[in-house]
C-alpha cells in the first residue's frame, strides 16, 4: 500500500494514541500485578498481550511472518501444519479506536474500531505485505477489509462461512472452504501440508486443548480467578503453541489456592479482549466470579476436540471442518439451538443461578440473541442481567450499581 | 435514632428515623434534600449535624447510619452501604406495606424499573445506561430553559408539541428553537413529559410491569409526567408522598 503523505496533525494523533495504548496496557498489567492472587507465571501471557497491541513490533520480532486471522473458525492446526504463526485480529484498547479510518460508522463495534486503529497504515506496518484469513462471520468482520482499505490491496483469504450448520449442504461447503484454506496456506507457507504434518499438528493442539480443559475445570471450581483465565485464553492467539503449553503448565504448577467466597455466574455475549477487562474487574468487585463463560475470546477459543476416523488427508480435514463449524456456537448462525442448549447445560452442571450477558455496543449478533436468551432463561427461573457497554470507563459506576443489585438477587 | 442517606448524582437526601416501639410505625423526624456538590463526605456530615441540632439530639443518639446512591462509597463512618436498587425496593415496600410489585425510579441521571416481591426482594430490574435523556437532570435542564419550576410541569388540556430529540443536549436546543418560534410553553412542557414517558416505556418494554406500579424519585412529583407515563404504559401509576426520600429511607430497611 502506498504510504500517504503524513499530515502533521495525524502524526501527533498517532503518537498520542500509541502513548495511550501503552498506558492502557501498563495500567491493566499493574492492576493484575497488584492483586493478591498474582503469580509470576502470568508474566509471559501479559508480555505477549502487551506486544499484541503493537503489531509492527510483534511482526518484527517474529521469525516467520504471522498470518493475521479473525474469529475462531479457521482451524489453528492447519496454520501449525503449514509452519505459519498466527496473529489474532482482536483488540480491547479504547485508545486504538482513535486511529480508525473516518469512514467507520459512529456506532461501530468497539472491537472492530480499535482493531482498525491498531492496523493504522501510518504505524509503519506495510499491510500490503501481510496475509489475512477472514471467515465471513458477522457483518463487521465481513466489511472489515473494505472499511480499512485492505480489500484488493492485501493478500486476503476469505472463508465463506455457511450460516446454517445442521444440514449436509452447509457441511460440504464448509469442508470445501477448509480445503481451500489448506491450499492457500501451502502457497503462503513452507510448501505442501502432508497428512503426517497435519496429524502431528492436530495431536499437538489436542494436548493444548487438554490443558485448556484443565484450566476451565479450575475456573469452574473457583480455584482460578477469571482474570487469569482471560489472560491465558487471550494470549493463546499470540504465542507459539508449545511455548503457550509450557506457560500454562508452569501457571498450573504455581497457582496459589484461593478462597471461594464469590457468587458463581455465567458470563456470555460479546468477546472480552485484553486490555479491556473492565467487566471482569467490576464483577469481582461486586462479589461475583465468572465461574463459566460462553465467550469466543475465553472458553470458546477451542471449539472442541477433533475426532477423525483415519489419518487420511480427507478424514483429517473433514474432522477439522466439523469441529470448527458444527461445534462452533457463534451467534451469526441461523440455527443456534446448540448454543442455547450448551448454556443450559453449563448452568445445570455447574449449579449457577445467574447469567450476565455482555454486549458491546454495535455488536449486533449478540444483541439480537440477548432478548431471546433472556426470555428463555428467565422462564426457567435463572437471574439474568444484560450489560451493554463499550471500552470507555465512564459507565463503570452505573454498571457497578447494577452488578451489586444483581449479586443480591442471587442470594447467599 | 437511625439515619438513611442517599448520595445521588444530582441530590443528597437524608432522613432521620426514630424506630417505632410496641408495634408503632417508625417515625421520620427530620429530612433534607440538597444538590450534590464536590466534597460529598463533608457535606453529608454538615447536614447530619444540622439535623441533630434541629431535633435537639447529640451524635451519641445515632444507633445506625446507612448510605446508598452513586456516592455511597465516598461516605466514611457508616454502618451499612447498600446499592440504591435494593434500597429503593425496601423503601417502597415499607411505604406501601408491601403492595408495590413494580417500581419506576426516575433518578437524577438514570431511570430504573424494579420488580419486587411483597417483602421487598428484588426479582428483576432494568436500568438505563450513561445517558441523561429521560431523567431528573433532563427535567432540570428543561425547567431552566422554560423558566418554570417542576411543580408547574402539570398541564392537562393542551395539545403537546412533539419533542423529537431523544438526547438531552439536542432536546435542549429543540426546546429553545420551539420557544423562539412562539410555541406555547405548556405545549412544550407536555411534549417533554411525553418524550420522557416514551423513553421510560421503551426501557420497560412489554415484560417487566406487573401488579401495583409505583413511581418515585424527585421527578415523580411532576403529575404531568405521571399522566404521560400512564398513557404510555397503559396502567395506573401511584406516587408515594415525598417520593424523593424513598431510597434514603429504604437504605435503613435492607437486610
Amino acid at each position: 500500500m502506498t504510504q500517504p503523505e503524513i499530515n502533521p496533525r495525524l502524526l501527533r494523533l498517532q503518537l498520542k494514541t500509541r502513548e495511550q495504548i501503552k498506558k492502557e496496557t501498563c495500567d491493566q498489567a499493574a492492576k493484575i500485578k497488584n492483586r493478591d492472587d498474582y503469580i509470576k507465571a502470568l508474566d509471559p501471557f501479559l508480555e505477549s498481550l502487551a506486544l499484541s497491541l503493537f503489531p509492527k513490533k510483534f511482526i518484527e520480532k517474529a521469525v516467520i511472518a504471522p498470518v493475521m486471522t479473525m474469529c475462531i473458525q479457521a482451524p489453528m492446526e492447519l496454520f501449525s501444519a503449514a509452519g505459519l504463526p498466527v496473529f489474532k485480529l482482536a483488540c480491547g484498547s479504547h485508545a486504538a479506536g482513535n486511529l480508525a479510518p473516518l469512514q467507520f460508522p459512529a456506532l461501530t463495534c468497539p472491537m472492530i474500531k480499535s482493531l482498525a486503529g491498531l492496523l493504522d497504515p501510518q504505524s509503519g506496518l506495510d499491510l500490503t505485505r501481510q496475509r489475512f484469513v477472514i471467515p465471513t462471520t458477522c457483518d463487521w468482520v465481513v466489511k472489515f477489509s473494505e472499511l480499512t482499505g485492505l480489500y484488493g490491496k492485501a493478500d486476503i483469504h476469505f472463508m465463506e462461512l455457511p450460516h446454517l450448520r445442521e444440514n449436509e449442504r452447509s457441511s460440504r461447503r464448509w469442508l470445501e472452504e477448509i480445503q481451500a484454506l489448506k491450499s492457500w496456506l501451502e502457497k503462503a507457507g513452507q510448501g505442501k501440508i502432508t497428512p503426517k504434518a497435519l496429524h502431528a499438528a492436530i495431536q499437538c493442539h489436542a494436548k493444548a486443548f487438554e490443558l485448556f480443559a484443565r484450566l476451565i475445570e479450575l475456573k469452574r471450581s473457583q480455584l482460578m480467578p477469571a482474570i487469569h483465565f482471560a489472560l491465558i485464553a487471550n494470549a493463546f492467539a499470540y504465542q507459539d503453541i508449545n511455548f503457550w503449553k509450557d506457560n500454562v503448565r508452569n501457571y498450573i504448577d504455581n497457582l496459589k489456592p484461593m478462597e471461594n467466597t464469590l457468587a458463581p455466574v455465567l458470563l456470555i455475549g460479546s468477546p472480552i479482549v485484553f486490555p479491556n477487562y473492565k467487566l471482569l474487574h467490576l464483577m469481582e468487585n461486586a462479589g461475583m466470579a465468572v465461574a463459566a463463560d460462553d465467550i469466543c475470546s475465553l472458553e470458546r477459543i477451542f471449539p472442541g476436540a477433533v475426532t477423525f476416523e483415519d489419518k487420511s488427508e480427507y478424514a483429517l480435514l473433514r474432522a477439522l471442518a466439523e469441529r470448527n463449524h458444527k461445534a462452533c456456537t457463534c451467534p451469526t448462525f441461523a440455527d443456534n439451538e446448540r448454543r442455547i442448549n450448551g448454556i443450559f447445560n453449563i448452568l445445570e452442571k455447574e449449579q449457577i443461578k445467574g447469567i450476565i450477558f455482555h454486549v458491546l455496543k454495535g455488536c449486533h449478533p449478540y444483541e439480537m440473541e440477548s432478548g431471546m436468551l433472556e426470555t428463555q432463561l428467565k422462564k426457567k427461573g435463572y437471574r439474568f442481567l444484560k450489560i451493554e457497554t463499550d471500552y470507555v470507563k465512564e459507565d463503570e459506576q452505573n454498571i457497578v450499581t447494577r452488578l451489586e443489585a444483581f449479586r443480591r438477587t442471587l442470594g447467599s | 435514632m437511625e439515619i438513611g442517606i442517599d448520595v445521588g448524582s444530582t441530590g443528597i437526601k437524608i432522613v432521620f428515623v426514630v424506630p417505632g416501639k410496641s408495634g408503632n410505625p417508625d417515625q421520620v423526624v427530620w429530612k433534607i434534600v440538597m444538590p450534590t456538590k464536590p466534597g460529598q463526605s463533608a457535606l453529608v456530615n454538615d447536614l447530619i449535624q444540622q439535623g441533630l441540632t434541629a431535633i435537639g439530639e447529640s451524635p451519641s443518639g445515632i444507633e445506625k447510619t446507612c448510605v446508598t446512591g452513586y456516592g455511597r462509597k465516598l461516605i466514611q463512618s457508616t454502618n451499612h452501604v447498600v446499592d440504591e436498587i435494593w434500597a429503593n425496593a425496601a423503601g417502597i415496600t415499607y411505604l406501601t406495606r408491601g403492595r408495590a410489585r413494580t417500581l419506576i425510579n426516575v433518578g437524577g441521571q438514570d431511570v430504573k424499573i424494579i420488580k419486587l416481591t411483597e417483602s421487598g426482594q428484588v426479582t428483576d430490574f432494568k436500568m438505563n445506561d450513561k445517558c441523561a435523556a429521560g431523567t431528573g437532570r433532563f427535567f432540570e435542564i428543561a425547567a431552566n430553559i422554560l423558566d418554570t419550576p417542576l411543580d408547574d410541569f402539570h398541564t392537562k388540556d393542551i395539545e403537546p408539541v412533539n419533542i423529537n430529540s431523544i438526547c438531552a443536549v439536542f432536546a435542549e436546543s429543540e426546546i429553545v428553537s420551539l420557544l423562539a418560534k412562539g410555541v406555547n410553553k405548556f405545549s412544550i412542557i407536555k411534549g417533554i413529559n411525553n418524550a420522557v414517558a416514551r423513553r421510560i416505556a421503551a426501557l420497560a418494554g412489554n415484560g417487566i410491569l406487573d401488579g401495583d406500579v409505583y413511581i418515585d424519585g424527585g421527578p415523580a412529583n411532576n403529575k404531568g409526567l405521571v399522566e404521560s407515563l400512564e398513557d404510555q404504559l397503559l396502567c395506573d401509576i401511584k406516587v408515594v408522598e415525598e417520593p424523593q426520600f424513598t431510597v434514603a429511607l429504604g437504605s435503613l430497611y435492607v437486610d
